[in-house]
């Protein structure tokens, strides 16, 4: 099918512990479509039920009501579950604790290993993931734990793009790394999907990195789905993200802030050049450059 | 040097034991009592060495680190050292170690051996000072990533120190986790607390009195965040990424509207632009 | 986060056994622990059974929760009674092929399964009523005398304190570490006895290396905040023994004696 999406959820409720005092509802209701091949962002505060629902999408966690869907298989039986991890790659938050081998390349080549593949095709996987991950082919043989944090952080991710699945999904990918190596992780997963269509998910609480790299973006709060679509509608407003405990782009807080100072922009930016234009074009009509 | 009440760095050089480059290489600055500096710099340049020898955790390999005074190196001092200069480290789940609110940032003084009336005195002024007396009964664990943060800086405060050094203290954390954590620092400041800010963010940096730049473990900046972030060429040099209200200012100049220098806080550039829309010509 | 009640981990809950000074707690817990080893007469072992029944009720905690440290610990429980049964000589009363099942045997095992049962209640009735650190300071209190003998009591206490802060992480670790090597398709189930051990590498080599990390980290948190090993320490709650610790404690003797 030409058209099938890469997840699909219906009235997906998941409740930890449910019938014990620790009964906890992470999720309710979501109906949640995203596309095959599109850059989708997740947003929410810490506890807003993001983890738990891209868990589903590999088949760690099933939904406690309603309906998954993974590339079109329902995923409530054990055996579409069981083969989603060599579908879906999952790259969890600060995944550099994952990595067990003495060696860049064996880490590297578990995933691949997993999946039967010969020991030509691994090394051929294993080089290109590491080239994706903009790392030199040097550092094959180095044993990981003398790494810097941002380079096997990396190493750790091109684990999971070794696999090439056909959908990656990452949990806070960049957090605690400088502001350079967080983008160049960015900029891998955007040629990623560019270049080979794959479908990507990011979890992430900095919308500036929404703005510039995602087609789309769901917000969550404490669960629920309260808004997705374009980046440019769903973050260009304020209220309903400070509301979901998250911190709006700079450009929408900044013409949030000129607004109470009884400023009005005439349009809505969400990037930094939208808001020097709209500034500028505001400044021309009625400030005193008019005059 | 008697009434010294600086953090001193004299030609300070560390290299990791069998590493060939120092990590640092001839830093000299001071760091003034009460004064809100922020650290800035790319990964590996030193940051987190630097925080570790100011606190006397690591030994410098020449030169020498003086707080209020007193020499790191010498083993008599690292008990006066350490009340005087509080560490907050990155992650926030490292640092618990009791599982009540109020026994962890009790911690600190029970080390110091102080009666218990003055230890209750000081956990509740500290944790007022960082909004967490209303959870003092409960177990850390459950805290948010940025109320843990702010229970670590209880647990120093709580000591009485005169400086609080955050190494990248925000990183781990989601936006309001990340304001909370901010605010706090901000009002410390306020109060007259000397705080050193480790971080990459340099929008966090524009908050600060005086920003350092490391580079290749040299101090390669030393001034106002005004006068750092509005120097093109300083920028350019350092390979430094930009706070927002420097991108917007740069992206203004393109559009033909010239922000004055000096302008790299969120409020004085929602000021430059009311006063660009209502001053009359 | 915690998601589920662990051996050793404590409940915030305003009950009379939360505010008894620790060192009474400690000293309860072992002479009924020794009572239970003890009783061999049918009043030694109702009176301490009713004894147990009386502190958990003291403790205000839901049953539900003292349930759920059998959980993982069921099947041990019942291989255990099995063996006894099995392997204790005696009369028999039923023969199921080889296996005979004897009055002597049945009421070994019950008497053992009973033991194991109580010991479990009434070390989750410290651990629930206490903080580690509250436990690390009486036990420093009570052995102290033996500091005299160049045993380092201070820097065993804070290490059992610390053993026990550790458990959730250890949960959450090994949760993260499941997951994230599932999701390259690691399988711990796959294979005969040495593939699946071999299997376990990815899982138990980043465990180890995790926590070795956060105890590193933490060993500087601490260092910070000027513990020295072995120094002494005050505490924030003074240990003060009051009349409900006497009571509880002549109260344990008391059951101590007859169930003697």
């Amino acid at each position: 099918m030409f058209c099938m999406p890469f997840v699909q959820t219906t009235k997906l409720t998941h409740i930890y512990f449910k019938g014990t005092p620790l009964e906890t509802v992470a999720l309710k209701d979501i109906d949640l479509e995203i596309p095959e091949g599109e850059f989708f962002a997740l947003v929410g505060a810490s506890g807003s039920g993001k983890s738990t629902l891209v868990q589903h999408f590999n088949g760690l966690l099933q939904p406690t009501s309603g309906r998954v869907s993974v590339f079109g298989d329902d995923i409530s039986t054990r055996i579409n579950r069981n083969s989603l991890w060599s579908k879906v790659g999952l790259v969890f938050q600060f995944p550099e604790r994952q990595i067990f081998s003495s060696s860049v390349y064996e880490d590297i080549a578990f995933g691949p290993r997993n999946l039967g593949l010969d020991e030509n095709e691994v090394k051929h996987r294993v080089e290109t993931a590491l080239k994706d991950v903009g790392l030199p082919a040097g550092i094959l043989q180095i044993d990981p734990a003398t790494l810097s944090g941002g380079i096997s952080r990396r190493v750790a991710i091109a684990g999971i793009l070794a696999m090439q699945t056909p959908a990656l999904v990452l949990d806070e990918p960049g957090a605690g790394l400088d502001p350079q190596a967080k983008k160049q992780i960015l900029l891998a997963l955007k040629r990623l999907q560019l270049e080979k269509g794959t479908t990507i998910v990011l979890i992430t609480h900095f919308l500036e990195d929404v703005v510039d790299f995602a087609g789309l973006v769901a917000v969550l709060k404490k669960g629920e789905l309260i808004a997705s679509g374009r980046p440019k509608q769903v973050l260009a407003q304020p209220e309903l993200l400070l509301g979901a405990g998250l911190e709006p782009p700079f450009p929408v807080a900044f013409t949030r802030k000129l607004s109470s100072k009884g400023v009005r922009l005439n349009s809505s930016p969400v990037t930094i050049d939208d808001l020097a234009r709209a500034i500028q074009r505001t400044y021309q009509n009625t400030g005193p450059g008019d005059r | 040097m008697v009434n010294d009440s600086t953090i001193a760095l004299r030609n300070l050089v560390f290299n990791y034991p069998g590493s060939e480059r120092p990590v640092l290489d001839g830093i000299n600055a001071v760091i003034k009592n009460g004064e809100f500096l922020a650290v800035v710099g790319p990964n590996g340049s030193g940051k987190s060495t630097l925080a570790r020898l100011i606190c006397g955790l690591l030994r410098p390999s020449q030169g020498q680190v003086l707080v209020e005074g007193l020499c790191t190196v010498d083993p008599r001092n690292r008990i006066e050292i350490r009340k005087r200069v509080g560490l907050v480290l990155q992650n926030p789940d490292n640092q618990i170690v009791a599982v009540r609110v109020e026994e962890d940032a009790a911690f600190g003084p029970e080390n110091l051996n102080l009666p218990s009336k003055e230890i209750h005195y000081r956990v509740n002024h500290a944790l007022e000072q960082v909004g967490l007396i209303h959870l003092k009964d409960r177990p850390p664990q459950l805290l948010s990533g940025g109320e843990k943060q702010r229970l670590a800086i209880a647990g120093l405060l709580a000591l009485r120190p005169s400086f609080l050094v955050l190494d990248e203290p925000t990183s781990m954390l989601d936006p309001l986790g990340r304001r909370g954590v901010l605010d706090v620092l901000r009002g410390l400041s306020g109060e007259g607390m000397s705080v050193v800010l480790i971080t990459h963010n340099m929008d966090e940096a524009t908050a600060a009195d005086r920003v350092w730049v490391l580079r290749d473990g040299k101090l390669a900046a030393d001034g106002t965040p005004g006068s750092i972030f509005s120097d093109p060429v300083m920028i350019r040099n350092l390979e430094l990424d930009l706070p927002w209200v420097t991108r917007l200012a740069n992206a203004l100049a393109g559009y033909g509207l010239n922000v004055p220098a000096g302008i790299v806080n969120t409020d004085d550039m929602v000021c430059f632009v009311c006063r660009l829309f209502k001053q009359p010509s | 986060m915690l998601n589920s009640v662990t051996m050793g981990q404590y409940l915030p809950v305003n009950s009379p056994v939360h505010k008894m000074d620790p060192r009474a707690k400690l000293m309860v817990t072992v002479l009924t622990a020794v009572t239970v080893l003890v009783a061999t007469n049918w009043m030694g072992i109702l009176t301490v059974s009713l004894w147990i029944g009386l502190v958990l009720a003291a403790t205000r905690i839901r049953l539900v929760l003292y349930w759920q440290i059998y959980k993982p610990l069921w099947l041990l429980l019942i291989t255990s009674f099995v063996f006894q049964v099995v392997f204790t000589p005696g009369e028999p009363l039923l023969l199921l092929g080889l296996l005979s099942l004897s009055k002597t045997g049945l009421v070994a095992g019950g008497r053992m399964l009973w033991q194991m049962i109580c010991l479990l209640l009434v070390a989750a009735v410290l651990t629930f009523s206490t903080t580690p650190i509250q436990l690390s300071t009486a036990l420093e209190r009570l052995l102290l005398p033996l500091g005299k003998l160049k045993i380092p009591v201070r820097e065993f206490a804070m290490a059992i304190n610390l053993a026990l802060r550790f458990v959730p992480t250890l949960f959450d670790e090994s949760r993260f570490l499941i997951a994230a090597q599932r999701s390259r398709g690691a399988d711990f189930t796959r294979g005969g006895v040495r593939q699946r051990a071999k299997g376990l590498i990815p899982f138990l080599i980043p465990l180890l290396t995790n926590i070795f990390r956060r105890a590193d980290e933490l060993a500087v948190a601490m260092e910070i905040r000027c513990y020295r090993a072995g120094a002494e320490r005050s505490t924030i709650n003074e240990l003060k023994f009051k009349l409900p610790d006497y009571l509880a404690v002549l109260a344990n003797l008391i059951i101590l004696i007859i169930a003697l």
